[in-house]
């Protein structure tokens, strides 16, 4: 088979951490996009989860690769008890992780890789959120977002379009996510600040077909986005991947209580 | 150099129990053993300094991961930082 299906959202911790500071209108309306979104990957039967995130400091300090693929037959998480669930091991790919790894090395996409990945948020809520079966294996690659200097965002971009031509090609139904973003600004003087002018217009880039917007993020706005936009870089990953589509936008929300804009998007949407 | 070796405390305080227990529990001796601190540095541990650690350059999601080492939630954290907003870029 291929690729079935395509998700991209936020992760902000509270939304797991401290859900009830949000007002319950706006929680209802994301979480349910959230839950939308995965009974839309569970109706395809995926038969492996990629899951592209960005790192925080749950893996790797003085080693930052740009591009990290977990080929284990597990991982493990969450990393921080204030999540509310139990850490557990999370099964993996491993036939699939290492021909991906094969994959992008033989096209020159010089990635790290290793056996034993601790998951942290970025992972754990969209699959809590989304409600993924437990036993459907996950895939996790991390971006480094976090740390300047970042891999540029076209860099991203062919890695993706890379992983997603193995991926259409591969015998597997594969699922993709990709978490992060949109516009916040983690642990700054300017906790809270959201740039909903930059959010919106990557939104539009994408429900248009338009992925320029994840190799090139709009220019208005983008200064206003906050350190953490830069995760939009697991989008890319994932929408490079992803065969071209008009995505659809399930939730957007200017989450205050929860730091950031947070978006819900189904890129791959069955006609 | 030590700006490094500030944030890898920090990094370890996350992830090492038994190292955060001595942090909280004998703060100014642990701190004075650190070698590649400047007295500065050591001063910005020691007081709890949490907004000249953040002007320090600090990331600053090391630094709210590590708030409660300096006995902060978040909203505290949050309320140290604010003569800060506009020196750092994104």
């Amino acid at each position: 088979m291929s690729v079935v299906a395509s998700v991209c959202m936020g992760h902000a911790p509270g939304m797991m951490g401290w859900p009830e500071r949000a007002p319950k209108e706006q929680r209802e309306r994301l979480f349910g996009a959230i839950a939308e979104a995965g009974q839309r990957v569970m109706a395809v039967e995926p038969d492996v989860l990629v899951l592209a995130t960005s790192e925080h400091f749950a893996n790797f300090f003085d080693i930052r690769p740009p591009f990290y693929l977990n080929i284990g037959e597990q991982s493990e998480g969450p990393a921080e008890k204030w999540l509310g669930v139990e850490r557990r091991a999370v099964p993996g790919n491993a036939s699939l992780a290492e021909r991906m790894l094969e994959s992008s090395l033989e096209k020159g996409f010089d990635i790290a890789y290793g056996h034993d990945l601790l998951l942290d948020h970025g992972s754990i809520i969209p699959l809590e959120l989304m409600a993924i079966h437990r036993e459907t294996p996950v895939i996790p690659i991390i971006v480094n977002g976090l740390c300047a200097p970042m891999p540029t965002f076209t860099r991203c971009g062919e890695w993706g379009e890379s992983l997603g031509e193995l991926l259409q090609a591969a015998p597997e139904r594969v699922a993709l996510v990709g978490c992060g973003g949109l516009s916040h600004w983690p642990g700054m003087a300017e906790q809270g600040k959201i740039s909903p002018v930059w959010d919106r217009a990557v939104l539009d880039g994408l429900t248009a077909g338009d992925r320029s917007v994840l190799t090139e993020p709009p220019e208005t706005g983008w200064d206003e986005a906050g350190p953490g936009a830069h995760e939009l870089r697991a989008w890319t990953i994932t929408g490079f991947a992803t065969p071209p589509a008009r995505a659809e936008v399930l939730a957007y929300e200017e989450a205050v209580a929860w730091g950031g804009g947070l978006a819900v998007v189904d890129l791959l949407p069955q006609q | 150099m030590s700006l490094h070796a500030v944030e890898r405390l920090l990094f370890t305080l996350n992830r090492d129990s038994d190292k955060a227990d001595r942090f909280l529990n004998e703060r100014a001796s642990f701190i004075d053993a650190e070698k590649y601190f400047t007295d500065e540095e050591k001063r910005m541990f020691t007081d709890g300094d949490v907004l000249a650690l953040y002007r320090h350059g600090v990331h600053p999601l090391l630094l709210v991961q590590a708030s409660r080492f300096f006995g902060m939630d978040g909203k505290q954290f949050h309320e140290v930082l604010k003569p800060a907003v506009g020196e750092r870029t994104a």
